[in-house]
């Protein structure tokens, strides 16, 4: 299966697949793929990964770390993260048990 | 060579910090333990393994001896020193995606091993990895480059 996305060229860092669509995280910002092969940009913000946590689809970019609400279709600050201070773009994510694992572009960093 | 957690602050938050930074880093984990890959600019190229609260050395490229055919690990080495995309655990293998290839390595060997480049059995050497995801009944899901999402299975 290949399937195009026609707006310039990007690199395609993530898929996260949901019940009836996925989400796609690209340096050009967030997309849902629908099962129509419908392909819609939900954030603008650059997306350097996702992780499935705690029901809640997260994603990282420049100084924050956010959260897909699949209800709204819309994208959100991640409950309870307060980005002020993180200069640094928020790379790989990993959940290991109950810990989420995020890169920074000079650390590695630890949330509870 | 361990590293020392250090405690950043006191909401839960905590920094680990590695030799030369972890540009082009990379985490994997199988739900309980964590491998974590950094690949900075062309001279750092590390593999630990999180090991209770410390992550322990399981590669230095600098230091490379691996007990396989020399011309794959020319190959891999070239692959851990171009920008690589992404790294995913199954059955005590990790599978390493990268812009030259899909690599796997045996964790369970002491060195560590290189087993195989997938990439050269699926015949697919023009795909850049930047994405694994397995979630898809236990195909690979994998995405490329070229602004384009390809599935490929690797059974």
């Amino acid at each position: 299966m290949h399937e195009s996305i026609q707006d310039g060229f990007f690199l395609v860092n993530g898929v996260q697949p949901l019940d009836t669509y996925a989400l796609i995280c690209t340096t050009k910002g967030l997309y849902e793929y629908d099962d129509q092969k419908n392909l819609t940009r939900r954030s603008e913000d650059r997306c350097n990964d996702m992780v499935f946590y705690q029901d809640k689809v997260l994603f990282s970019s420049t100084g924050r770390i956010s959260e897909w609400n699949a209800d709204q279709q819309t994208v959100e600050a991640f409950r309870g993260f307060n980005d002020e201070g993180y200069f640094n773009s928020f790379h790989d994510l990993q959940v290991v048990g109950d810990k989420l694992f995020a890169i920074t572009i000079t650390n590695l960093e630890v949330r509870i | 060579m361990i590293k020392d957690y250090t405690a950043f602050n006191d909401v839960g938050l905590e920094t680990i910090f590695f030799p030369g930074g972890p540009l082009n880093s990379f985490l994997v984990s199988d739900g309980t333990d964590l491998v974590y890959w950094t690949s900075n600019g062309i001279s750092s190229k590390y593999l630990y393994r999180k090991v209770g609260d410390r992550f322990e050395e399981l590669i230095n490229t600098e230091n490379f001896i691996f007990p396989f055919e020399p011309s794959l690990m020319e190959e891999f080495i070239r692959a851990v020193r171009s920008h690589h995309g992404d790294m995913r655990f199954g059955d005590n293998k990790l599978l390493m995606g990268s812009v030259r290839g899909l690599f796997e390595l045996d964790l369970t060997s002491n060195p560590v091993g290189l087993l195989l480049n997938v990439d050269n059995q699926l015949q697919n050497n023009n795909i850049s990895y930047y994405d694994l995801n397995t979630d898809l009944g236990g195909t690979s899901y994998v995405v490329t480059n070229l602004n384009t999402v390809a599935r490929i299975s690797c059974n």
